[in-house]
């Protein structure tokens, strides 16, 4: 599991927000218009991507990018 | 998760009635232009019908069964009558008992209510199959729906532009030459908190709590409004809604490729496209309503069978999936193959 694919499917997942750019330090709630659909579309990527379904337990202290990362690989074991 | 069947009970109609008046996405106060684009696209609302006040699920239900009594000279051989919804007229009595007579179906009928929200039709379809099978019910008409805008807060975001209002009526007939039905079925508690009404009822009665609105993430409601917990609703249907319909494709011995149509209760596009990935199924083969009706409950899966009636047609029979869940948490799902039934979608007129 690599960040930039990581990156490369958050954008995907994203591509209603113009201009999006995103590095392993940006904060998702600093995205432009970040809302709860924005948490849903997350969520549904991972799910589909790396098969991890993510609680809103586990997403409350997630702001980076990196950190979001590193639990989806934490839950996948790697 | 249980599994259990039904023989002898055939679907010979479904009709389904909506609210005239419309409520689009794009004029919603609480959204700005690009959060009512964001949401349109990712939930797939681009419309929703509204009852007016003086209008309840019930006669909505009404208004559809009227019609497919009369199209079907049906009134009279009624013997069992089920209305699932969370939107009854009263407490107390039934409503179901209350339709008896304004249908005009013979008072040696069994009716009762089922309290089920969006699960509500398959688990109904479940409870006819077990009376029809036995063959003492001969014609049964179930009726589902909810009127949700009744519950939701105007400036609540997670819940006022997702939901809307309608009424089905299916006409059920015991025919010993019909295909089996396959359930499989699953309630959770845990997710009670998840879609509640807090307020207004035993545990909370009218009087006891604080009615005052209070400002929250989503926008604004009180304990007598319908709450959503989004993402753990999103979260249940993700991790649920793939193993029942797997669990009752491999109960009823029929691949995810055999299915013609899966009809999913409307609860947002974002879920059912997901739920499509993840089962590796065309989206085309997801029927849907949910574009200009928004989530309707449990009337979701016959409105959209309404909505799609050209998938209805021709031979030979099709095979079906249907699965309802939410509210609860509850889930069910229904894989059969039918013949053509007759549907007809219309728009609620006052008498």
């Amino acid at each position: 599991m690599e960040i930039q694919e990581f990156i490369k499917n958050i954008l995907a997942a994203f591509d209603d927000v113009p201009h999006l750019e995103l590095e392993p330090t940006s904060n998702l709630r600093s995205i432009e218009g970040w809302n709860s659909m924005h948490v849903l579309l997350l969520v549904a990527m991972i799910d589909i991507e790396y098969q991890v379904l993510l609680s809103g337990e586990e997403l409350k202290n997630v702001t980076t990018v990196q950190a979001l990362f590193t639990l989806v690989k934490q839950r996948r074991g790697e | 998760m249980a599994n259990n069947s039904a023989h002898s009970t055939r679907i010979e109609a479904i009709y389904a009635c909506v609210p005239s008046e419309v409520a689009y996405t794009k004029d919603y106060p609480a959204f700005d232009e690009s959060a009512a684009a964001m949401f349109e696209k990712n939930t797939g609302i681009h419309a929703r019908r509204v009852a007016p006040e003086n209008v309840t699920c019930s006669d909505l239900c009404l208004f559809a069964a009227k019609a497919l009594l009369d199209d079907f000279d049906a009134k009279d051989s009624i013997d069992l009558l089920i209305f699932v919804s969370q939107s009854a007229d009263h407490f107390l009595p039934a409503t179901s008992i209350i339709l008896q007579e304004k249908l005009g179906i013979p008072t040696q009928c069994l009716a009762f209510d089922v309290n089920l929200g969006c699960s509500g039709y398959v688990y109904g379809l479940n409870m006819m199959g077990q009376f029809m099978q036995q063959g003492q019910f001969k014609k049964a008409l179930l009726l589902a729906g909810d009127k949700s805008t009744i519950s939701t807060h105007p400036q609540d975001k997670s819940t006022f532009p997702l939901f809307g209002d309608a009424g089905t009526a299916t006409l059920i007939s015991y025919d010993s030459t019909a295909s089996e039905w396959f359930f499989n079925s699953g309630s959770d508690g845990k997710g009670k908190d998840a879609i509640v009404i807090p307020g207004g009822h035993s545990r909370n009665p009218y009087g006891t709590f604080d009615e005052q609105d209070v400002v929250y993430e989503g926008g604004v409601r009180s304990l007598k409004h319908l709450q959503m917990d989004g993402l753990s609703v999103f979260n249940f249907a993700l991790k649920h809604v793939p193993s029942t319909i797997l669990s009752a494709l491999a109960f009823a011995s029929v691949s995810v490729d055999e299915v013609d149509y899966f009809v999913l209760h409307q609860a947002n596009g974002l879920i059912t496209k997901t739920i499509a990935k993840k089962l590796k199924v065309e989206p085309a083969k997801f029927l849907t309503s949910i574009e200009h009706f928004g989530n309707t409950s449990s009337a979701s899966i016959p409105l959209t069978l309404c909505v799609n009636a050209k998938y209805l047609l021709g031979n030979p029979p099709k095979k079906w999936l249907f699965c309802g869940f939410g509210v609860g948490f509850s889930w069910a799902t229904l894989c059969f193959e039918s013949k053509v039934f007759k549907t007809k979608l219309m728009n609620y007129e006052r008498n």
